[in-house]
């Protein structure tokens, strides 16, 4: 019996995240306070102990090990096999680290943090060497993922190999006492690397103090391009209008909201509200742009900065750079990431002299290169209920590994290659889907080439060689075409919205062969099937499969994309199907008397570059059109959907408002959601001068009682009691909340998106998921 | 009904024989007989070609489906780098045509042979019932002769070479488009349907190195370009600002959300020619009326990449795409 022998072996194996975080010191410290003899050592699949010591004393360093881990680290499988220790020669003595083992490399790599508070603290402690030491990081923090060149996570892999360790340096970084135990970015001013300023001329400027310099220049309404931990910024002062104009000139980006950096939280909180929840997750390691509501009577920032928006999107410096150069400063800084519009994000110093150059005054570089681009991660917390929502994925939160859902293969090596517009790709190894930062646009050839080299890094960061690819199923999208005309991996085409779909389900892990779901996907367009394009779809099934058993009635996009980029066109292509004729409405819509109604009529009539869509989002776009957002044309994509919503939010008195009834039909065994009767209620509120606001509010409504109706006539002919939801319109909050209530009500389980976005940046994670689910049940059938 | 033979020779000597006056078609033989000396002495090598005809309307500013079959048909001799002599035509006639639309059509082929000097030797004549076909389609086919040392091939496009267009673009689709009553676009655009082969020989003689031609018919410049990118194995870059649009023909395209990138010109080429050469032979093709408004419009690059890059107005760089079918959009 192993109870009589005096000496128990136990070997441990921690998976998850548990490297490059100072898990071996933690486990080392925690071993030695219980006086417990063995080992510790990291090997390719995450952590291995070893321990000599009794059952007892066995669950005592089990318990513990998990209440106390550190902050980054998460655990998620822990086995224990015993073994005897007579018959392996281990350590005898003391408790010890012992070099990682061997095989193949490390596949958890971990995002890049924000400064902890430690670093903090020592960054202006007079008495500390790292005193104002623009570099400064720990075991808990710094960067991780933008300076890795292979796993595993060590220096020689990384950018910091330029730098050798100073002896101080390399005492702490050998102390498994020390924060710096195994650092890999361990460094001080004298061995590290540094900063300087460049003036856009080329030549570096000789100042005292970098940072004085700095605030000084951006005090005057200068704009500076600053390198940070993923890439470049442009930065100004956020309360010069002037600047913030001048910014948005040289960036190409007339509206969009831009990004503000505070000081710190005492500081944002003068300008907008902020629940608890919002709190802990801006002030956490991923540290993301959180939008957040300004105050109605709070201060002011420049009125540039978020023209349409009802949204902020704020965050708190969250490196040592960023917070030497927000305490020189009294107020807060517009930071933008560091390109024209349309481009990827520059990183590189070179880059940077030759394409910001122009749009700044002041270049702040330094020489620890960044390896991999990483934008701002976007954020966002849900008021009432605190359901935190990812509008952006980048730095902090990815590269983000998600565990593949119950059932599905893992052995499974695959990429999906995500939609045209925000992309992202999803690397499936290892039993994981591993989900890239937000890309962008890929019809932009510099995107696209960016795109394409970041695959190849994620490829080779994980040693996969991927035996499918997977990207959606419309024709004319840019990584489609690539993918098809390139033979050698077979190529998965997914639909749209089944994409959107099954990456709810999987970040649900709703297990791949479970009961059939209903998705409701409230989208822009996607390709549907040859006859049609998609955008409110409710779809039947799983992951493998789906049927598509109700729709909103698609509408006519005058001019294709055109129509997106117009919105009055949407209006005019939805009166006409709601018989209005849009000349006999002018009074009400004066902005259409300028537009060729009669071309688009007949471009309608004729279908000349006029594609049908039952999508939702472009109904949002009409609406908003009708109440004055943005109706002539947008300059981003969402730009009058979003002021819609902006509108419904401000309606004084939501509780005694209806909403707008909308017909539901069926035809040809599917349900249809008509929104025709919506612009007759529309029009006549309208006439009788109703608030605008109170008509947004009607329609956010309306469209959530009208999708509830279609869910419950959709319930009769087809069981199911989970419902998710899913697609780019689901981002409007207000809508969202309405469904959720509603259906949450009625008894039904609601998915919605965690940890990606509901647009199409979670698009590759359902073409991965879709392409194995349809693998595995073809090896089914052949077995 | 379908005419007799009586009926039939009568319309085809009341509208062909009295309007194209030429000999070969007077001597009424099943075949055109053409002396070979002629061809011999002006060059090395034939060019043939054949296209068909096919546009609703059949009439539109600045041109109808007659122009069309003879400039068409000349201009794809003369980019090959031929001077056009003979074509042949045939006729495809839907019963109930007014005769004197289809003698307005007939006239315009023999202006505009005349005017490229080629000469219509032979042709055809079917009436099909109506409902059958779609009122009037011709086939034409042409005979030109290359001189000795003319070389000109899509695959021949170099590193750093020039793309030239011959002038505004987007011309005939706008207009046709605008022609369309239906479509209720407003506006006095004409097409550009013309003979291109002035224009090519004076190209030729100035002695540039020019590598390929092409005219840039159905699917544009931008189809075009794709053809050379695909013959020569490099990518190929346009520059957006450097166009020539006209603003009517850029409103067409904005009411309607397409690109004049991918309308038809009928009197348009894009030529491909060796850097030093390419400013020099802009400003000779600006002195020929069917050149007035060439310019540089890219440049062949060095990667080894089937594929058209547009340098848009923002600043940023797309590909340029040739849609596989209908234009879908892709905002989602
Ligand atoms: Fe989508
Ligand atoms: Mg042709
Ligand atoms: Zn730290
Ligand atoms: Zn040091």
């Amino acid at each position: 019996m192993a109870g009589q022998i005096e000496e128990t072996g136990f070997r441990l194996h921690i998976g998850g995240r548990v490297q490059g975080i100072g898990f071996r010191p933690y486990v080392w410290r925690l071993a030695r306070s219980l006086d417990l003899r063995g080992m510790v050592r990291n090997i390719p699949t995450g952590v291995e102990v070893e321990l000599r010591c009794s059952a007892l004393e066995l669950a005592l360093f089990r318990k513990r090990l998990l209440r106390e881990l550190p902050p980054q680290a998460v655990v998620e499988t822990l086995t224990v096999t015993p073994f005897m220790p007579a018959d392996e020669p281990g350590p005898q003595s003391m408790f010890c680290i012992r070099p990682s083992g061997s095989g193949e490399g490390v596949t958890v790599v971990l995002p890049d943090l924000a400064t902890c508070a430690d670093c903090r603290a020592e960054l202006f402690n007079p008495l500390s060497r790292y005193y104002r030491y623009p570099f400064i990081s720990c075991t808990h923090c710094g960067p991780r993922f933008s300076i890795m060149a292979e796993t595993p996570y060590d220096r020689a892999g990384t950018s910091m190999a330029a730098f050798g360790m100073c002896e101080v340096c390399r005492r702490e970084y050998l102390d498994p006492e020390d924060r710096r135990f195994h650092a890999q970015g361990q460094a001080c001013a004298a061995c590290g690397p540094s900063l300087w300023l460049e003036t856009p001329d080329g030549s570096s400027l000789q100042v005292n103090d970098p940072f004085e310099q700095m605030g000084e220049q951006l005090r005057a309404g200068r704009i500076l391009a600053l390198k940070g931990l993923g890439g470049f910024h442009l930065c100004c002062n956020a309360l010069d209008e002037a600047a913030v104009q001048r910014l948005r000139r040289c960036k190409g980006r007339p509206d969009k909201a831009l990004a503000v950096m505070f000081t710190d939280l005492e500081q944002l909180r003068a300008y907008v509200s902020i629940s608890p929840e919002e709190r802990n997750w801006l002030t956490s390691p991923q540290a993301p742009i959180l939008l957040l509501r300004p105050h109605r009577n709070g201060r002011r920032l420049a009125p540039g900065i978020a023209p349409d928006s009802p949204w902020l999107g704020c965050m708190l410096p969250y490196t040592p750079i960023h917070h030497l150069l927000m305490s020189v400063m009294t107020g807060p800084l517009v930071m933008t990431s560091g390109n024209r519009s349309g481009q990827p994000q520059v990183f590189d110093n070179q880059e940077a002299r030759e394409q910001l150059a122009d749009m700044a005054d002041l270049l702040v570089m330094h020489d620890r290169d960044i390896l991999q681009p990483i934008d701002d991660s976007v954020a966002r917390v849900q008021q009432g209920s605190g359901y935190r929502e990812v509008v952006r994925p980048g730095r902090g939160l990815a590269p983000l590994a998600l565990p593949l859902p119950p059932g599905f293969d893992p052995a499974a090596q695959g990429l999906a290659l995500g939609g045209d517009l925000k992309n992202t790709f999803c690397l499936v190894q290892a039993g994981r889907a591993v989900i890239s930062q937000y890309q962008g646009d890929q019809q932009q050839l510099a995107i696209q080439h960016a795109t394409a080299a970041m695959r190849q890094h994620y490829r080779q960061l994980y040693r996969t060689e991927p035996v499918w690819q997977a990207c959606d199923r419309h024709p004319d999208y840019r990584l489609t075409r690539d993918v098809t005309e390139d033979r050698t991996v077979p190529a998965a085409l997914v639909q749209h919205h089944h994409a959107h779909l099954a990456s709810c389900l999987g970040e649900n892990g709703v297990l791949l062969d479970g009961e059939a779901v209903l998705g409701v996907c409230l989208d822009g367009t996607g390709f549907g099937d040859p006859d049609g394009l998609w955008g409110g779809e409710f779809l039947y099934g799983n992951y493998a499969d789906v049927v598509r058993v109700g729709s909103l009635r698609a509408c006519a996009l005058p001019g294709g994309d055109t129509a997106t980029r117009e919105p009055w066109r949407l209006l005019v292509a939805q009166l006409l199907q709601a018989g209005i004729d849009p000349e006999n409405v002018l009074d009400i819509w004066p902005m259409l008397v300028s537009k060729p109604l009669a071309v688009v009529r007949s471009m309608i009539e004729h279908r000349i570059n006029t594609p049908m869509s039952s999508s939702a989002g472009r109904l949002f776009d009409a609406v908003g059109a009708a109440l004055g957002c943005y109706a002539d044309s947008i300059s981003y994509e969402g730009q009058a959907a979003i002021a819609l919503e902006a509108l419904a939010q401000q309606c004084a008195v939501p509780a005694g408002i209806g909403g707008y009834a909308m017909d539901v039909t069926k035809r040809d065994g599917r349900w249809q959601l008509d929104p025709g009767r919506i612009w007759l209620q529309l029009l006549d509120d309208l006439r009788q001068r109703r608030p605008p606001e109170e008509v947004a509010q009607a329609f956010h409504l309306g469209l959530a009682q009208g999708v509830v109706e279609l869910v419950t006539r959709i319930q009769h002919d087809y069981p199911f009691e989970t419902l998710a939801l899913s697609g780019g319109v689901m981002q409007n909050a207000r809508l969202v909340g309405l469904l959720e209530a509603h259906c949450t009500g009625a008894g039904l389980k609601v998915l919605r998106h965690r940890h990606l976005p509901c647009n199409d940046s979670g698009l590759a994670l359902g073409q991965a998921l879709v392409t194995m689910a349809r693998l595995s049940r073809a090896r089914g059938r052949q077995e | 009904m379908v005419l007799g033979g009586l009926a039939m020779r009568r319309l085809i000597e009341e509208v062909f024989l009295a309007t194209f006056d030429t000999p070969e078609l007077a001597s009424m033989e099943d075949q055109a007989r053409l002396p070979l000396g002629d061809v011999i002495a002006s060059g090395d090598r034939l060019a043939f070609t054949t296209d068909s005809y096919v546009i609703d309307p059949l009439e539109f500013p600045g041109g109808n489906i007659g122009a069309l079959a003879v400039n068409g048909t000349v201009n794809d001799l003369a980019v090959g780098g031929a001077s056009p002599l003979y074509l042949s035509c045939g006729f495809i006639i839907e019963e109930g045509l007014p005769l004197e639309q289809l003698r307005r059509i007939v006239e315009a082929m023999r202006d505009a042979a005349e005017q490229a000097e080629v000469r219509i030797v032979t042709g055809d004549t079917k009436v099909v019932p109506h409902g059958k076909g779609d009122k009037l389609f011709i086939n034409t086919s042409g005979i030109g002769v290359i001189a000795p040392g003319v070389e000109l091939a899509a695959h021949r496009c170099r590193p750093g070479d020039r793309v030239i267009v011959s002038g505004t673009v987007g011309d005939h689709g706008a207009a046709v488009l605008q022609a369309r009553e239906d479509l209720a676009l407003e506006g006095g655009l004409l097409s550009d349907c013309r003979s291109l082969s002035g224009l090519v020989r004076d190209m030729l003689s100035t002695g540039a190195d020019i590598r390929a031609m092409r005219d840039a018919t159905r699917g544009g410049v931008a189809a075009v370009v794709h053809e050379f990118s695909s013959a020569s194995g490099r990518a190929i870059r346009l520059f957006e600002d450097r166009l020539p649009v006209r603003p009517e023909v850029r409103g067409v395209c904005e009411i309607l959300g397409l690109d004049a990138l991918h309308f038809a010109n009928e009197g348009k080429l894009v030529a491909v020619v060796a850097a030093a050469q390419a400013n020099w032979l802009v400003a000779r093709m600006r002195q020929h009326p069917a050149g007035r408004d060439a310019c540089v419009i890219g440049e062949v690059l060095p990667d080894v990449s089937v594929q058209v890059r547009l340098r848009t107005l923002m600043g940023g760089e797309r590909l340029l795409d040739l849609p596989v079918g209908e234009l879908l959009p892709r905002i989602c």
